[in-house]
C-alpha cells in the first residue's frame, strides 16, 4: 500500500482508501472510489501535477492531492 | 402555458450545446445579484408551452465549494427563489454515466420532477459502450431520452419531451436520510420555521448549508450553529457517507444498466495527449500556438479595428463639416464620435482572442494547459488557467481579464484580473517605438543584434517580471477561504461546434460594448471637456492672441491652426491640470507639457503620441516624424533639451507600469463586480510606475 504519488509512469493499483482532506468529498465526486483501477498517464516537468486515467476519465491533480489516494 | 426548467449536468457533459440548439438566439445573459455568476436565460415555445431554460454552471454533487456550484445548490434547495425550477432537465454522460448518476440521484432526492437525458449516445456506442435505458428508467423512476448534442436533429426532437414533460407524483427517494442527517434535522425542526420545502432531503441540505444557504435569518443561522455544535454535527463526514451511500445503490444498478465491450477505448486521444501534455514538447505546442494566435491578432484584427477608426474619423468630419465649428460640433465629434470608436476599435481584438480561445475550450484543450503550467504558476499565487490570460494580455488587457473567467478559486482568479495589465499590450507600442528613439540610436547594435529590438524585448520581460512579482505580493496579502487544489477532468477531444463558439463570441463582444463601453464612453466626454473648456476668459485670450501676432508673423494656414490647439490646450482645464501636477512629476524627469499628456492618455495610453504632437503644434502623429521636433524643445527652466535618455526612459517605465486604461478598469469593474479591485488595481500600478520613474530618472540624471 502507498500513495498515489509514488506510482511510476504507466504504473497502476486498485484505490484502497481516501484519507480525510477538504477535498475528499470532490474526489468521491468525480469517481476516485474504492477498488477502482487508477493509472498514473503522466507527470509535469517538475513531477508535481499527474495525469491518472480512470476507466475513461482523465483527471489532473496535484502530488499533495495524490498522497491522499492510497492504492495497492 | 409557462414552464421553469433547470438544464443541470457535470461539467463537460454537453449542457451547454444542448441549451444553446434549444434557445439559438433567443437567450440573454444576466447577472445573479451579488456574485459573478452569469445567468443564461433562453426561451423556446413548443405547441403552447412557452419553455423558459436556465443553463445552470455545471457541478458535480450537491456538497460544492465553488461560488458559482453553490448558486446552483442554493436555487434548488429553496423553492422560494425566484429561479426555482417547475422541473429538471438532467443531462449525463453516457461514457461516464455511472459517475454521473451521483449528482442524478441527488437531485431525484430533492424532490423535483426531473427528465433524464442521456448524451453523447454516439460517442459511447464508438467506445463499445451500451446502455440498457428501459432499466435505467426503472432503477431512476423518472423517464429517459438519449441524444447527441452534436446532432441538431436529435436535440430538437427534446423539445416536445420537455415542453410536454408531465410531473407525476413525487417517487420514492432513491436514498433515505442517514442517522446523523435526520438528527440534525430533527434538532433544527423544533427551533427553525423552514422556507417552503418539497422533501426532507431538500430541509436536511437547507441545515447541511446553512452557511450559505439564502433562505434563512441571521438568528436562524447562528440557533442551526448552535443546534450543529450541540449534536456533534460533522459536515465533512455526513457529505462523504452520503456520497459512498449513493455510490454503493448506484454499483447495484450499474451492472443491469451498462455493458461495455472490452478492448475499446481512445486511442488516437491518447496519441494527441502524447505530445500535448509531454513535459517538453507541450509548453512548447502551447507557445506555438499562442504565438499563432498574436500573429492572428496582430495582423487580422488590425484591418478592421482601421476600418473602424477611418470610419469614425470620416463620420466625425462629416458631423463636423455639417455642423461647423463650434463646441457642439466639438463635443459630437472629439466627445462622443471619439469615445464610441474608442469602444468599437477593441472589438476586432476581443473577437479574434475569443473565437480562438473559445475553440481551444471547446476542443478540451485548456485543461491540458491547466495541467503543465499549474505548478510554475502556483508559486506566484495564480492558477494554471491563469497563463491563458497573461499571454493574451500581451494583445490587450480587456480580452485577458473576461477570460479569467474559467478559474474557479476567486482569490487565484482576482489575483491574475490584478496583475494581466501590467503585461504590455499592443497600445504601449507606439508609445514605446516613439520613446525609444530618444534613448537608444536605431543604427546601433549589440553584437549582431539591433540594439532597439533587444530593448524592446526587454520591455517585454520587464512586463512579465513586474507582473509575476505583484501576482506574489498579492498571493501573501490576500486572504481566501477558498482552499486550492487541481482536480480537474481532462474531457475527450472533440471538433468544437459552430453555434457554440458564435453565441460564446457574441456574448463577450456585447458584454464588452455595453459594460465597459459605458464607462469608457463617459470619460471620453469627461476628458473632451477637460481639453475643450478653460478657466473664463482664458481661451478668448489665446484668440486675441492669434489675431494680433501670428497673423501678421507670416505663418501658413495650418502652422497657425497647429499653434492654436496648442495654445488652446494649454489654457484648456487639462492644461492647468497638467501645470497643476507638474511638481509632482518633477521628480520624473516630466514638465507640465508631459502632464497634459499622461492625463489624455488616461483614455487609452495611445492617445499619447496625438496629445504630443497636437502640444508641441508638430502636425502629424507618425511616430518618427514627431520625434525631431520633439528633440528640439528645450525646457525654458533649465535651458536643457526636453527629452534627454534620461527623461524618455523615465516615461517609458511610466507607461510600462501605469494603469492608463479606463477600459481595462471599466472591465475589472465588470468582472470583479466592485470599484473596489479596479481602484486598487489603479493605485498600485501607478505607484509602480510613479517610483519606477522616479528610480530610473534620478540614476540617470
Amino acid at each position: 500500500m502507498r500513495g498515489l504519488h509514488k506510482l511510476k509512469i504507466g504504473e497502476s493499483g486498485l484505490i484502497v482508501q481516501l484519507l480525510d482532506s477538504n477535498i475528499k468529498k470532490h474526489m468521491l465526486a468525480l469517481g476516485l472510489l474504492p477498488n477502482k483501477r487508477i493509472t498514473v498517464i503522466r507527470k509535469d516537468l517538475f513531477n508535481d501535477c499527474i495525469i491518472v486515467q480512470l476507466e475513461y476519465l482523465k483527471i489532473a491533480l496535484r502530488k499533495i492531492e495524490a498522497t491522499k489516494i492510497i492504492v495497492e | 402555458m409557462k414552464r421553469k426548467v433547470a438544464l443541470i449536468g457535470n461539467p463537460n457533459c454537453g449542457k451547454s450545446s444542448i441549451f444553446n440548439i434549444l434557445t439559438g438566439l433567443r437567450q440573454r445573459v444576466g447577472n445573479f445579484p451579488g456574485i459573478t455568476v452569469d445567468k443564461k436565460i433562453g426561451r423556446f415555445q413548443h405547441d403552447n408551452v412557452t419553455v423558459e431554460l436556465i443553463d445552470l454552471p455545471g457541478l458535480y454533487s450537491l456538497f460544492p465549494t465553488a461560488s458559482d456550484e453553490r448558486l446552483v445548490v442554493n436555487i434548488l434547495t429553496n423553492p422560494k427563489h425566484d429561479v426555482y425550477p417547475d422541473y429538471i432537465v438532467y443531462v449525463a454522460d453516457s461514457v461516464q454515466l455511472e459517475r454521473h448518476l451521483l449528482l442524478a440521484t441527488q437531485l431525484l432526492d430533492l424532490g423535483i420532477p426531473m427528465l433524464f437525458v442521456l448524451n453523447m449516445a454516439d460517442i459511447a456506442k464508438e467506445a463499445g459502450i451500451s446502455i440498457n435505458k428501459e432499466k435505467l428508467s426503472q432503477c431512476l423512476g423518472i423517464p429517459v431520452v438519449s441524444v447527441s448534442a452534436r446532432d441538431e436533429k436529435q436535440v430538437q426532437a427534446l423539445k416536445p419531451w420537455i415542453a410536454g414533460f408531465q410531473t407525476s407524483n413525487a417517487t420514492n427517494p432513491v436514498r433515505e436520510l442517514n442517522k446523523e442527517q435526520y438528527k440534525l434535522l430533527d434538532a433544527a425542526s423544533q427551533f427553525i420555521k423552514f422556507p417552503k420545502q418539497s422533501s426532507p432531503n431538500q430541509g436536511q441540505l437547507q441545515l447541511h448549508h446553512s452557511k450559505w444557504f439564502s433562505g434563512f435569518s441571521e438568528n436562524e443561522i447562528l440557533e442551526i450553529d448552535n443546534i450543529k455544535t450541540n449534536i456533534a454535527y460533522n459536515h465533512t463526514t455526513a457529505e462523504v457517507e452520503e456520497t459512498m451511500e449513493r455510490f454503493a445503490i448506484i454499483n447495484k444498478w450499474v451492472p443491469s444498466i451498462v455493458q461495455k465491450e472490452t478492448n475499446k477505448s481512445f486511442s488516437w486521444i491518447d496519441k494527441i495527449d502524447h505530445w500535448t501534455t509531454h513535459k517538453i514538447i507541450g509548453p512548447i505546442v502551447f507557445f506555438g500556438i499562442m504565438f499563432l494566435v498574436f500573429q492572428a491578432l496582430f495582423s487580422w484584427a488590425s484591418y478592421p479595428s482601421d476600418w473602424i477608426e477611418q470610419l469614425f474619423g470620416w463620420l466625425g468630419s462629416k458631423v463636423a463639416s455639417v455642423i461647423g465649428e463650434n463646441w457642439i460640433s466639438s463635443l459630437l465629434v472629439d466627445g462622443v464620435i471619439a469615445g464610441i470608436s474608442g469602444v468599437m476599435v477593441f472589438v476586432p481584438q476581443i473577437f479574434f482572442l475569443f473565437m480562438i480561445l473559445t475553440i481551444l475550450e471547446e476542443i478540451g484543450y485548456m485543461s491540458r494547459v491547466v495541467f503543465m503550467f499549474d505548478k510554475i504558476l502556483r508559486v506566484f499565487g495564480l492558477n494554471g488557467r491563469s497563463v491563458v490570460a497573461l499571454t493574451s494580455g500581451g494583445a490587450c488587457a480587456i480580452p485577458a481579464i473576461m477570460s479569467t473567467r474559467t478559474i474557479s478559486n476567486w482569490k487565484e482568479r482576482l489575483i491574475t484580473i490584478m496583475v494581466a495589465p501590467l503585461i504590455s499590450c499592443s497600445a504601449r507600442i507606439p508609445v514605446y517605438v516613439l520613446l525609444i528613439g530618444f534613448v537608444i540610436s536605431s543604427d546601433s547594435k549589440w553584437s549582431i543584434f539591433n540594439a532597439q529590438g533587444l530593448a524592446f524585448m526587454g520591455l517585454y520581460v520587464l512586463s512579465i517580471i513586474a507582473s509575476l512579482c505583484s501576482a506574489w505580493v498579492f498571493k501573501k496579502i490576500l486572504q481566501s477561504k477558498d482552499p486550492s487544489f487541481l482536480l480537474i477532468e481532462l474531457p475527450q477531444y472533440k471538433t468544437p461546434l459552430f453555434k457554440n463558439i458564435a453565441l460564446t463570441i457574441k456574448e463577450k463582444v456585447f458584454t464588452f460594448i455595453w459594460e465597459a463601453g459605458k464607462i469608457i464612453f463617459l470619460i471620453s466626454i469627461v476628458l473632451w471637456a477637460l481639453s475643450y473648456f478653460g478657466p473664463p476668459g482664458k481661451m478668448e485670450a489665446v484668440e486675441q492672441h492669434v489675431k494680433t501676432e501670428l497673423i501678421d508673423a507670416n505663418f501658413s494656414d495650418e502652422e497657425i491652426e497647429q499653434k492654436v490647439a496648442s495654445l488652446k490646450l494649454e489654457q484648456s482645464y487639462a492644461g492647468h491640470l497638467g501645470k497643476f501636477i507638474e511638481p509632482v512629476i518633477e521628480p520624473l524627469g516630466f514638465d507640465w507639457k508631459i502632464g497634459i499628456a499622461l492625463i489624455t492618455s488616461f483614455a487609452a495610453r495611445e492617445v499619447f503620441v496625438g496629445t504630443m504632437s497636437t502640444i508641441y503644434a508638430v502636425g502629424s502623429e507618425n511616430e518618427g516624424k514627431i520625434r525631431d521636433p520633439l528633440r528640439n524643445q528645450i525646457n525654458p527652466k533649465t535651458g536643457q533639451p526636453v527629452f534627454t535618455p534620461a527623461v524618455a526612459l523615465s516615461l517609458i517605465i511610466f507607461y510600462l507600469f501605469a494603469m492608463q486604461c479606463m477600459s481595462t478598469l471599466a472591465i475589472t469593474k465588470r468582472e470583479t463586480k466592485s470599484w473596489k479591485w479596479p481602484t486598487i488595481q489603479f493605485v498600485y500600478m501607478s505607484t509602480l510606475a510613479y517610483l519606477g520613474s522616479f528610480i530610473v530618472f534620478q540614476l540617470l540624471s
